[in-house]
C-alpha cells in the first residue's frame, strides 16, 4: 500500500526559478511579435537613454577623483585577472565591460553573480580583482559575492550609481518569488514466479502540482538609513504581484516478463493529463515495449568460452514533452491591460487590447516516439565490454511557438509543429582491460555517438525563424536560427560570405540568405584511459565533439569595424590595401557614410560569424599514490591516498572565442522548440554570447581512511 | 477492493478541475469581455492603438507629404527612411513593414471589441444606444486602419474577426471589395454614433467623423456622387465652423477646435506625441529631421503669393543643427530651411500636440473638388474660396473644371501640409487625368533649379508600397505588388 503523500515547500532562489528577473508572464515572455509592439517607444526611449547617458558622462568626468586612480592601480597590479559582475541590467554592462578588457589587453571574464554563489566563485582567486556593477549597489547576489571576496581578502572595485540614491533621498525594492510544490505518488507492485517464468507488474498513479507566486515592491524617499523597509519610504512607490499553477497528473502500468532469465519483455502504458497542454487535447497516451534476449544463457553459447555476456535488446516507445515553463496556459488568448488613452486630453483612462499569444485549445502533447535496437556483450572474462546502440527517434507534434502572419497585428500561438524532427543515431561504448599485471593495470574506456538531425515532413514553403541575438544598443532581436524542411534544428539561416571585394575592401555577399551550418555536433566521444603502475595511478580522461558550428555573437559586437565600440585585436589583420590577402574587411568607422556595409558588419547574419565550434579537451589528469597498507598501518590508518588533479587542462579548437562549450550545449532536448521568439530559448542552439570558460584548476588531496 | 476505493477518490472526483488551471494574473478569452465596462476597456485600447505605434506619429507623415512633392524625408536612416524619398523602397523595407503590421494591429484591437461585445448584456446599457456606439466606434477605427492599407497598399487581405479559430491566413482581397468593407463600416458608424462624442469625451468617433471620412474613401474610389453626400453632410451638420485664424488651428493650446472632426488625443502625461521631436527644429536636439518642406513647396506658397498665418504656422525657417541628408543638397542647409510647424510644440519627446486626422477644411475643398467633377463649378468655386479667403488670398480665377480641378488640388496642398493627404490627392489627380505622378516627381527641382533625379518607373509601380517580405514569408497565401 504504497500511498504516500509527499509535501514539499521550496524556498524560493534561483536555483528553482530562472530567476525573478527571467519569469515573466507566459504572454510577455513567450511570445514576443516579430516587430515590436511599441517601436515607438522605443525610439523615443533610445533617444531619451542617449541624452540621459551624454549628461551622465558630463557628471561622471566632473566626479573622477582618486578613487578612480586607485581603482586602475588595482587593476594594473592585480597579476590574474579581472572579474566583471553584476545583475540583470548591470550584468550586460559587466559583460561588456569584460568583453572591452580582454580584448584590450587586460584578461578579464564575466561572471554571472548567481551562478557564482553556486560554485564558479572558486574560480575567483586573491590574484584576482573582482569589478562589481551594480545601478542600486544592494543586489542581493552581489552581496554574496561580496561577502566571498572579503573572506579571502580578493580585491574589489565598486561601480555603482550613488547618485541615484542621493537623488530620490534613497531607493529600495524587494523581490519575493515562492513555489509551493505537491507531489503525490501512489505505486502497487505484483511480483508472481512459476516455474521458470517470472512477472513482475506495476500499477500507479501520480499528481503534481505547482503554485507560483511572485511580487515586486519599490518605494523612494527615505527620511533616514535606519529604517530600511519599504513602511518608510514616502514616495513612487510601486507594487506588482503575479500568480501562476500548473498541474499534472498521470496513471501508468508496467508489466515486465522473464523467461528463465533469457528471454525479457517489458510493456508500459501511461496517461499524462497536464494543464498546460490545450484544453481539448489534456491527456497523452506513451505506450513502450521492449525486449531482451540474453543469447549467452543458451545452451549453444556454452562452449563459447570467450564470451561471458551477449545480450541484444530492442524497443519501441513514445515519451511525452511539455511546452515550456514560460508558458503555462497556451490554450487561452491573452488580452494586455496597461493601454490607457486619455480622451480629451485630459487624464488617461483604462483600456485593453488583445496581447500577442493568441490560444491554442488544441495543443497536443509532443511525443517523442522511439525505435532502437542494441546490444552488450562482455567478452574474454568481462575484461572487454562492449554495447551499442542504434536509434530512429522521431518527435511528433513538436511544441513550438509559431509566428502568425502579420495581418494578425504579429500573434503568436502555441502549435504542434507540422512535420517531425527525425534524428538517426548510433552509440557505442567500448571498455578493455587491456594490460591487467601484479604491477601494472591499463584499461581504458571509449565512447562515441553519432547524431544526425533533420526536419522532415513540413511544408517546404515555410520555415520558422527561432534563436537570435541582440546587438548593439537598439537590441533589436535578430533571428540566427529556422527551422525548415531537411534542414538540422539548430541551422544558422544568413548570407554567406564569398569574399572580400578587393576595390573596397568591403565583404561580398551571397544574394540570398543560406544555411551556415548546423549547431548540432556530428559526433561527440570520449576517451578515458587508467594506468597503475604499483601504488601510482594515472588517470586521464579526454573527450570531444566535431562537426558543430558557432555562432560567435560577441564578435559582432567587437568586429563590426564601425561604431563607436571598442574592437578586438582581429580587426588589425583588416584590408587595407588593394592585393592584401586577409579574411577581415576594410574598416569602415565612425560616421560612416557606408551605411549599408555598416549594417551588414554590425546587424546581419553572415557566416563571418560562423565559426566551426569542434574541440578536443583534455579534461582530467589525475595523477594517485597508494601509501602500502603494511606503511600506513603503523600510523593507525586504514589507507592513505594522495592525489593531484588537473581539471581541463587545454582544448585544441579553432574556435576564436572564449569557449567553445557553451551554456546550454547539448542541454534538455532538441525538440524542445520552446520559445522561438526569444534569444534565451533552447532554440538559440549554438549561439556564444560570451560564454564564461571552464576554469583550468589545480587540485592536489589527500584521502584518509581511519 | 480498498486501494482502488482510495485512488479513484483521491484523483479521479476532481481530475477535471484539478488539470483545469486558468491565468488569473492575465485576462483571457474566457474572463474579459463580460461587462460593458470590460467593452469600454476595450474600446479605449483600440484609441490607445492609434498612438502605440510609429504610423500617425512618425512614419505615415513621410509615407504621404514625404514621398510627395510636399516634403523631403530627410531621415538619417538609409535602409528604412530614406528609400521613401528615393523611391527605392523594397519588400524588406522596416518601415513599410511596421506600418502594415500596426495598422492590422489597429483592425485586432476593433476586432476584439466588435467579435466580443455583440455578446454582452449589462443592465447598464438598458435604454441607452452606447452598445450600438462601441460597435460603430470600433468600426470607424477599422475603417480607418483599411483606408490607410488599401490606399497605400492596393488590394489587402480583409481580417474581420480577432480569432484564433478563423482564417490566420488570408489572401488579399479586391481593392473594391476593401473600399467596399470601409464603407459598410462607416455607414454603420454613420447610423449609430452620436454627433457631439459620447460624455463628451473628445477624440471618440462621431458621426461627423465618419461622415468626413465616408467622403474622404469615396473621393478615393472615384465615387463623386457620395463623397459629395457625406461632405455636405459633414459642412451641413453645423457642428463645425473653419476658425478664422489659421494659426489658432494647432498646438497644445488648440486642440479640439471647431474646425476639428476627429484627432488623436495627447494629454502630455502617460503617454505623449513624440513624433513632434522627430520634424520640428529644436535648438537644443541635433537630430535630422523627417519632413523638412521641399523646394517646390516653397515656390507653390510664393506662387500662389501666400504669405499669412496660413504660411507662416505651416513652416519654422530655421539653420538646421543637423546635416540635411535626403536628397543630397536640396537645400543649402547653413542657410534657414523650412522646417514643419504644425506640432508646434516637441517639448523633448513629450510632445502634447494632437494630431488633426480629420478637419472642416480637408472636407470643404474634397465638397469642391466632388463638386467640379461633377460639373457643379460654381458651387466648387464658392467652397475654394471659403478656404482662399480664410488663407488671406483673393477668389480663384479659375473657371473651366480643368483649371478649377488644378487650383483646388494646389489648395489642398497650400492648406494641408503635413497633414497626410498630398500622396492621395495626387493618386485622385492621376486618376483624374490632371497630371502624372512619375511626370511630377521625375521633373522635381532642388533649390538650386537642379533635378533631383527621383527615377521614379515609368510602370508606376512604386505608386503602392510592396507587401512586407515577411509577411510573404510568413504567410503564402499572399501575393507581392507588381514591381517587387
Amino acid at each position: 500500500m504504497g500511498a504516500a503523500p509527499k509535501l514539499a515547500r521550496l524556498a524560493a532562489h534561483e536555483e528553482t526559478l530562472t530567476g525573478t528577473t527571467g519569469y515573466m508572464s507566459p504572454s510577455k515572455a513567450a511570445l514576443r511579435p516579430a516587430v515590436h509592439e511599441n517601436a515607438a517607444g522605443d525610439l523615443t526611449a533610445a533617444r531619451r537613454v542617449l541624452s540621459y547617458a551624454s549628461e551622465a558622462l558630463n557628471t561622471l568626468s566632473a566626479s573622477l577623483d582618486d578613487d578612480f586612480t586607485r581603482a586602475i592601480g588595482m587593476i594594473l597590479a592585480a597579476k590574474g585577472r579581472v572579474i566583471v559582475s553584476g545583475m540583470g541590467k548591470s550584468g550586460h554592462v559587466a559583460r561588456k565591460t569584460a568583453a572591452t578588457l580582454s580584448s584590450t589587453g587586460t584578461p578579464a571574464y564575466f561572471i554571472h553573480p548567481a551562478e557564482a554563489s553556486h560554485g564558479d566563485m572558486g574560480a575567483i582567486t586573491r590574484a584576482d580583482v573582482l569589478l562589481l556593477l551594480s545601478w542600486g549597489g544592494e543586489t542581493a547576489e552581489l552581496s554574496a559575492l561580496l561577502t566571498y571576496a572579503k573572506r579571502y581578502r580578493i580585491p574589489v572595485i565598486g561601480i555603482g550609481s550613488s547618485t541615484y540614491g542621493i537623488t530620490l533621498n534613497g531607493a529600495a525594492q524587494q523581490n519575493q518569488s515562492e513555489v509551493f510544490r505537491w507531489a503525490w505518488d501512489n505505486t502497487l507492485t505484483y511480483n508472481k514466479s512459476f516455474g521458470l517464468h517470472s512477472l513482475n507488474v506495476v500499477v500507479g498513479t501520480s499528481a503534481l502540482q505547482e503554485n507560483l507566486s511572485f511580487s515586486y515592491e519599490y518605494g523612494t524617499g527615505f527620511a533616514s538609513n535606519n529604517v530600511q523597509t519599504l513602511n518608510s519610504a514616502s514616495s513612487q512607490l510601486a507594487l506588482n504581484t503575479t500568480r501562476y499553477a500548473w498541474s499534472t497528473n498521470s496513471y501508468f502500468g508496467r508489466l515486465t516478463y522473464a523467461y528463465n532469465d533469457k528471454y525479457l519483455l517489458t510493456a508500459t502504458l501511461r496517461a499524462d493529463g497536464s494543464s498546460r497542454v490545450g484544453t481539448n487535447n489534456r491527456w497523452g497516451t506513451f505506450p513502450a515495449v521492449s525486449a531482451g534476449w540474453q543469447i549467452s544463457k543458451e545452451s549453444f553459447m556454452e562452449n563459447v568460452n570467450w564470451v561471458q555476456n551477449l545480450k541484444l535488446r530492442a524497443g519501441w516507445g513514445a515519451t511525452g514533452n511539455l511546452p515550456p515553463y514560460t508558458m503555462l496556459y497556451p490554450s487561452y488568448s491573452l488580452y494586455s491591460t496597461g493601454y490607457p488613452y486619455g480622451f480629451s486630453s485630459s487624464s488617461p483612462v483604462p483600456g485593453t487590447v488583445p496581447a500577442s499569444q493568441f490560444g491554442n485549445v488544441d495543443l497536443k502533447w509532443e511525443s517523442a516516439r522511439q525505435t532502437n535496437i542494441g546490444f552488450d556483450a562482455g567478452l574474454v572474462d568481462n575484461r572487454v565490454t562492449l554495447s551499442a546502440d542504434y536509434y530512429y527517434k522521431k518527435v511528433h507534434n513538436m511544441i513550438f511557438t509559431q509566428q502568425l502572419p502579420l495581418t494578425t497585428g504579429g500573434k503568436t500561438e502555441a502549435v504542434n509543429l507540422p512535420g517531425y524532427d527525425v534524428n538517426k543515431g548510433f552509440e557505442y561504448n567500448i571498455d578493455a582491460a587491456i594490460i591487467k599485471h601484479k604491477d601494472f593495470d591499463w584499461s581504458v574506456s571509449w565512447n562515441m555517438s553519432f547524431n544526425n538531425n533533420k526536419m522532415s515532413g513540413m511544408d517546404t514553403s515555410i520555415s520558422y525563424q527561432t534563436g537570435g541575438v541582440e546587438v548593439g544598443g537598439s537590441k533589436t532581436n535578430i533571428y540566427t536560427g529556422i527551422i525548415k524542411n531537411g534542414y538540422s534544428l539548430g541551422t544558422f539561416w544568413g548570407y554567406k560570405v564569398l569574399g572580400i571585394d578587393q576595390s573596397s575592401g568591403n565583404y561580398v555577399y551571397s544574394d540570398n540568405p543560406q544555411s551556415l551550418g548546423s549547431a548540432l555536433p556530428k559526433y561527440t566521444f570520449g576517451f578515458t584511459n587508467n594506468f597503475r603502475y604499483k601504488e601510482f595511478t594515472l588517470s586521464i580522461l579526454i573527450d570531444g565533439v566535431h562537426g558543430n558550428k558557432v555562432y560567435n555573437e560577441t564578435r559582432m559586437e567587437t568586429e563590426p569595424l564601425t561604431g563607436y565600440t571598442n574592437e578586438s585585436s582581429e580587426v588589425l589583420h583588416r584590408w587595407e590595401h588593394t592585393g592584401d590577402k586577409t579574411n577581415v574587411p576594410t574598416a569602415l568607422g565612425n560616421g560612416t557614410t557606408n551605411t549599408a556595409a555598416a549594417a551588414k558588419l554590425q546587424n546581419q547574419i553572415a557566416s563571418n560569424y560562423v565559426e566551426d565550434g569542434s574541440f578536443i579537451r583534455f579534461r582530467n589528469l589525475t595523477l594517485g599514490y597508494d601509501f602500502k597498507p603494511a606503511l600506513i598501518k603503523t600510523i593507525g590508518l586504514s589507507s592513505l591516498h594522495l592525489y593531484a588533479t588537473a581539471q581541463n587542462l587545454f582544448i585544441i579548437t579553432h574556435y576564436k572565442g572564449y569557449y567553445p562549450e557553451l551554456n546550454g550545449f547539448g542541454s534538455g532536448t532538441n525538440n524542445q522548440a520552446a520559445n522561438a521568439g526569444s534569444a534565451s530559448s533552447l532554440m538559440a542552439l549554438g549561439v556564444d554570447n560570451g560564454t564564461y570558460p571552464a576554469a583550468k584548476t589545480f587540485t592536489v588531496g589527500l584521502n584518509v581512511s581511519l | 477492493m480498498l486501494f482502488g476505493g482510495a485512488l479513484s477518490l483521491g484523483l479521479v472526483s476532481c481530475k477535471k478541475s484539478f488539470l483545469d488551471k486558468k491565468p488569473v494574473s492575465d485576462l483571457t478569452s474566457a474572463n474579459n469581455y463580460t461587462t460593458a465596462s470590460d467593452a469600454e476597456a476595450g474600446l479605449t485600447g483600440a484609441y490607445r492603438g492609434l498612438v502605440n505605434g510609429n504610423f500617425y506619429l512618425y512614419d505615415n507623415p513621410m509615407n504621404t507629404d514625404g514621398r510627395s512633392d510636399n516634403c523631403y524625408v530627410n531621415g538619417d536612416n538609409t535602409t528604412a527612411e530614406q528609400p521613401l524619398e528615393n523611391f527605392t523602397y523594397t519588400s524588406a523595407n522596416t518601415n513599410i513593414q511596421r506600418d502594415w503590421q500596426e495598422l492590422y494591429t489597429d483592425i485586432s484591437d476593433a476586432n476584439a471589441v466588435l467579435d466580443k461585445v455583440p455578446g454582452i448584456n449589462d443592465l447598464t446599457w438598458a435604454g441607452t444606444n452606447r452598445k450600438s456606439q462601441i460597435l460603430g466606434e470600433a468600426r470607424f477605427l477599422r475603417a480607418m486602419a483599411y483606408y490607410w492599407l488599401v490606399t497605400e497598399w492596393g488590394s489587402v487581405p480583409l481580417v474581420l474577426t480577432d480569432s484564433t479559430g478563423s482564417n490566420l491566413y488570408p489572401t488579399r482581397s479586391s481593392v473594391p471589395a476593401v473600399y467596399a468593407q470601409i464603407v459598410t463600416d462607416l455607414v454603420y458608424a454613420d447610423t449609430t454614433l452620436p454627433v457631439t462624442p459620447y460624455n463628451g469625451q473628445l477624440g471618440r468617433a462621431t458621426q461627423g467623423a465618419a461622415d468626413a471620412l465616408l467622403a474622404k474613401t469615396y473621393a478615393q474610389m472615384g465615387d463623386y456622387t457620395n463623397c459629395l453626400v457625406y461632405a455636405n453632410k459633414v459642412i451641413n451638420s453645423g457642428t463645425y465652423s473653419l476658425l478664422s485664424d489659421f494659426s489658432k488651428l494647432w498646438g497644445g493650446g488648440n486642440k479640439n477646435n471647431a474646425e476639428s472632426i476627429f484627432e488623436i488625443e495627447f494629454p502630455g502625461t502617460g503617454y505623449t506625441n513624440w513624433g513632434a521631436e522627430m520634424v520640428d527644429y529644436v535648438a537644443s536636439d541635433a537630430w535630422p529631421k523627417r519632413n523638412i518642406g521641399s523646394s517646390d513647396l516653397i515656390k507653390a506658397f510664393q506662387a500662389a503669393g501666400d504669405n499669412g498665418a496660413r504660411y507662416t504656422s505651416t513652416f519654422n525657417w530655421q539653420i538646421a543643427n543637423a546635416s540635411f541628408n535626403m536628397p543630397a543638397n536640396a537645400w543649402d542647409y547653413t542657410a534657414p530651411i523650412p522646417f514643419m510647424n504644425k506640432w508646434p510644440d516637441p517639448a523633448g519627446y513629450n510632445s502634447p500636440d494632437d494630431i488633426v486626422l480629420l478637419r472642416l477644411a480637408d472636407i470643404i475643398l474634397l465638397a469642391a473638388e466632388a463638386n467640379n467633377q461633377l460639373g457643379n463649378t460654381g458651387d466648387a468655386i464658392t467652397e475654394l474660396n471659403l478656404i482662399r479667403t480664410r488663407a488671406g488670398l483673393p477668389n480663384t480665377t479659375a473657371t473651366t473644371q480643368a483649371d478649377l480641378g488644378m487650383a483646388i488640388l494646389n489648395e489642398r496642398r497650400l492648406e494641408l501640409v503635413f497633414e497626410g493627404t498630398r500622396w492621395n490627392d495626387l493618386l485622385r489627380a492621376e486618376a483624374n487625368g490632371y497630371l502624372n505622378i512619375v511626370t511630377l516627381m521625375n521633373s522635381q527641382e532642388n533649390s538650386y533649379g537642379a533635378n533631383i533625379n527621383y527615377n521614379m518607373n515609368a510602370d508606376k509601380h512604386q505608386y503602392l508600397f510592396p507587401v512586407p517580405l515577411e509577411d510573404i514569408q510568413l504567410n503564402k497565401n499572399l501575393t507581392q505588388n507588381n514591381g517587387y
